[in-house]
């Protein structure tokens, strides 16, 4: 796409943030969040604690994607080149159908893992089970009150009618 | 061979305005684009709702007719399709011997074989164009269309792309139509085809859609600026990564700022966080494109993408995006469109955020770059032309097209 000189390159931006950013990491004003503290986790053990940041970070780590630098033997190297290819590109075709499924468990697993961590330390399901006690408490008092203007209401009132068929 | 089409045959597991999914409602709206375009387009499609609600039956069988197009609607499978498949071995290559993992997806056929036969029967009356690359319904109903056979793939530069069965698949068909340049690039580097046979024609937006952002404020009470997110919930896009970056944030920077996500399956957030994010759960179409106007950025932080509406939403209310670095087809598209920001990790996270929500001027300007940019590119009636022609450079001749003269 040609660009508007009056256009703003994102990509102008992007280097202004990269530039600054690393202008303050080298003053050692950038640093991590510690991530165990945003998944829920409050007094756990601090080895699991570093289990679990290390599975979440690393739970997809095992997939790349095939890059063979080339060779810079002229004509025969583009041959040795051809062949690599086809040989990486034939042990990939079997091990990247495993890999995937392996991916596969490794998500279904550390995710089990942060749901069932957080409803243990007062996560998700701790806090469901809170607004769910208020809520049942508010309907019972709710019901209560209609049941008592119920009563006040039938006390000076006659029977009501049968609907109309 | 130039084939004579009488109609185009969109071949798509889930249909219908209640569907959701990002393939899936750029079906629809090719549709509905190719139909007013004038061209002849008939959807072949089940009687399930969508991915997200399996078993679920909203259709009746049988032919009827949304927006004026007819689809034509076949019950949902209940058995696994092993006696099918094992009757339509021919189908593929006496030595292809794909492994059970390779076999796996092209499993999930949906539908029942009455499709197939469907397919079979009237595959010489027009173009079939398939959607999404990975279902069963793609596999095996563009085996079964053979030459006639276009796909629509959606793209993405995940594991199972590398799958031999859609290498096979690629190879065997007429062309792919592709939503992005880097979609193209991929496809050409996994299935090694020329770009004759990749054509790019991009996704459409419904530039007319008008997104009130006091309305959405009012109807779910929200007064805060706002990030906003909409679609699949889950590690795939990143949506975990996502919330705690933002938890992160939220206590290095304290204040009234929300992340709010909207979209059908649950999500997962840290209690400590409950009150700064807000899941909306699934809502209308309307209701995105209020939440994209009154949003103070949009992010995407998936890397997995083949076009991304999101992010054409947020430009076309004119609010500015932030993605994930990783993912080449939105970077891609905030560098083309100079409408957004790009991340690689928390530290940029945070820096590029900053800088958005302290610069209510760079906000502006990116989103207005990014409004140019999809009414210059993504207007349906655009897609649909650049559909049709590379149709007619796949050597399809599209029949009736009076609007595209």
């Amino acid at each position: 796409m040609d660009q508007d000189p009056e256009t703003l390159a994102v990509e102008d931006v992007m280097a202004e943030i990269r530039r600054s950013l690393e202008d303050r990491r080298e003053v050692g004003l950038v640093q991590d969040p510690d991530w165990g503290r945003y998944r829920g986790w409050d007094g756990t053990p601090e080895e699991l604690e570093q289990s679990l940041r290390e599975l979440n970070t690393r739970w997809n780590q095992i997939y790349e994607r095939l890059a063979l630098s080339r060779s810079r033997i002229p004509v025969l190297g583009r041959l040795w080149d051809a062949l690599r290819h086809r040989v990486h590109a034939e042990v990939r075709s079997y091990l990247d159908p495993m890999i995937y499924r392996q991916v596969e468990l490794n998500a279904a697993v550390v995710r089990a893992l942060n749901g069932l961590t957080a409803g243990l330390y007062g996560g998700s399901l701790a806090a469901t089970l809170e607004m769910l006690y208020r809520e049942v408490v508010e309907l019972r008092a709710r019901v209560r009150q209609l049941e008592e203007q119920g009563q006040q209401g039938a006390a000076g009132r006659p029977a009501p009618e049968e609907p109309p068929s | 061979m130039t084939l004579p089409a009488q109609r185009v045959f969109l071949v798509c597991p889930w249909y219908g305005p209640q569907t959701a999914g990002g393939a899936e409602t750029n079906a629809r709206g090719l549709a509905e684009a190719l139909h007013a375009a004038g061209v002849a387009v008939e959807v072949l499609t089940t009687t399930g709702r969508d991915v997200f609600s399996p078993g679920e039956e909203p259709y009746p069988a049988g032919m009827q007719e949304h927006a004026g197009i007819p689809v034509r609607r076949f019950s949902l499978r209940r058995d696994d399709g092993a006696a099918w498949q094992a009757a339509h071995a021919h189908l593929l290559p006496g030595d292809a011997g794909f492994s059970a993992e390779e076999q796996h997806l092209t499993r999930r056929l949906f539908a029942q074989d009455a499709l197939f036969s469907y397919i079979a029967d009237h595959r010489h009356e027009g173009v079939f164009l398939f959607t999404p690359y990975i279902w069963g319904t793609t596999f095996w109903g563009a085996l079964l269309a053979g030459e006639n056979a276009v796909l629509l793939p959606c793209l993405h530069d995940e594991p199972y792309a590398s799958y031999r069965t859609y290498q096979y698949l690629f190879r065997r068909v007429r062309g792919a139509l592709m939503l992005s340049l880097p979609e193209q690039a991929l496809a050409r580097q996994l299935y090694d085809l020329p770009l004759e046979r990749l054509p790019l024609v991009g996704a459409g937006v419904d530039t007319s859609a008008a997104g009130d952002a006091a309305r959405f404020r009012e109807r779910f009470g929200l007064a805060d600026p706002f990030l906003f997110y909409a679609g699949r919930r889950d590690r795939g896009k990143q949506i975990p990564t996502l919330v705690e970056y933002f938890a992160a944030y939220q206590e290095r920077h304290p204040g009234p700022l929300k992340l709010v996500l909207a979209g059908k399956n649950p999500v997962l957030v840290p209690a400590p966080y409950a009150g700064a994010v807000v899941d909306l759960g699934y809502v209308a179409e309307q209701d995105v494109h209020d939440a994209c106007a009154a949003a103070a950025l949009v992010c995407q932080p998936s890397r997995y993408e083949s076009f991304s509406l999101l992010l054409m939403e947020a430009w076309l209310h004119g609010t500015p995006v932030l993605v994930n670095a990783a993912c080449a087809v939105t970077a891609h598209h905030c560098r083309e469109s100079n409408g957004g920001l790009y991340f690689q990790g928390y530290a940029e996270f945070e820096a590029c955020l900053e800088a958005l929500l302290e610069q209510p001027a760079l906000r502006q300007r990116l989103g207005q770059q990014g409004r140019r940019y999809v009414l210059a590119n993504y207007a349906w009636p655009a897609v649909a032309r650049r559909v049709v022609e590379a149709l007619e450079a796949l050597g399809v001749a599209v029949p009736a097209r009076p609007m595209l003269r």
